[in-house]
């Protein structure tokens, strides 16, 4: 497949998600299950890989990228990956601009209280939190 | 605030984004301590971009960085941060997919790992204060009202991260400081 290509599916899969693993069923549909350029055990092991070095566990999208074309495809896992960051930008000026507002000010305190909240739910592996509909469990399941 | 200088942004970020392991949330509590002690942005800065980037496609903590290095030097720093901050661990990440096999069969390798994850655990807790600390003594009833809000809605009901900084969003804009 060719990397422009492939950059667009792995993109497609970042821009509809909202944290590390939420886009696996979205690469997991285009690339293993339409188009055949990787395999199930080879995006477990994508998985792990971003699981176990540092950084965000989203840069599975990287090992993705190389699993199906190599550097090139690495690449294009890599530009995937950070693209929809820059989205904030025009988020955080659009906010910024009115942060003088006092419904905005109260409604960034309100996020930011609530954010200390998260913070601490994270420390803890918490059973209770449902994972998104169609995202796998959180360890990497054995090569099937 | 002060304007942060382009190299050492660029290794702040390259430092923080590539040492803390378990995804985004020990990450983003570290680079907090220093962004705030650098006073590159501030503590009322820091929470706006923790939420947005929550509301963010793709990877949380990497619209986080780009976000506070926009904040801390514009265009530049919000390159620099997203770049430095997943370049490396990217590198890796292709040289672990090459050697995957002979990491998952080494205990002593997963060991070290869940040790690490371990330390982070107790870093998240001190940025989680670090949060709240502007609200008290002053505004101490809506903070625990909204705090507590937000732990059961996480705790008790499994609401996914996005669905309760919506809802304490709306709390915050009614219940005005």
């Amino acid at each position: 497949m060719n990397s422009f290509v492939l950059y667009l599916y792995l993109v497609k899969a970042t821009l509809t998600s909202f944290s590390g693993l939420t886009s696996l069923p979205v690469i997991q549909r285009d690339l293993v299950e339409t188009r055949h350029v990787l395999t199930e055990s080879q995006l477990n092991a994508a998985v792990a890989a971003g699981r176990t070095s540092p950084g965000p566990i989203g840069s599975y999208v990287v090992s993705v990228g190389y699993f199906v074309d190599g550097i090139p495809g690495a690449i294009a896992g890599y530009f995937a990956m950070i693209t929809p960051a820059f989205l904030i930008l025009p988020l955080l000026r659009y906010v910024g601009s009115r942060a003088e507002q006092p419904r905005v000010k109260g409604a960034i305190q309100g996020v930011t209280i609530a954010a200390a909240a998260l913070i601490v739910s994270a420390t803890r592996p918490s059973p209770a939190t449902p994972s998104p509909a169609g995202c796998r469990p959180q360890s990497p399941r054995p090569p099937s | 605030m002060n304007r942060a200088p382009a190299r050492d942004l660029l290794w702040l970020y390259t430092r923080i984004g590539n040492t803390t392991f378990g995804g985004g949330d020990p990450t983003m509590a570290a680079l907090q301590k220093q962004l705030l002690d650098r006073q590159w942005i501030s503590p009322d800065e820091y929470g706006m971009v923790y939420g947005i980037a929550r509301a963010t496609p793709g990877t949380n903590v990497t619209a986080f960085c780009a976000g506070t290095g926009w904040l801390a030097r514009g265009l530049l720093g919000a390159i620099l941060a997203a770049v430095g901050s997943t370049l490396p661990s990217s590198i890796l990440v292709v040289l672990l997919t090459a050697g995957f096999i002979f990491w998952r069969d080494n205990p002593p390798a997963m060991a070290a790992i869940n040790g690490m994850l371990a330390a982070a655990a107790g870093l998240m807790g001190g940025a989680a204060l670090v949060l709240l600390r502007p609200n008290y003594p002053e505004r101490a009833l809506r903070a625990t009202a909204i705090l507590a809000f937000a732990a059961l809605l996480t705790f008790r009901f499994g609401l996914t991260p996005i669905q309760v900084l919506g809802l304490a969003a709306i709390v915050g804009a009614i219940w005005k400081p």
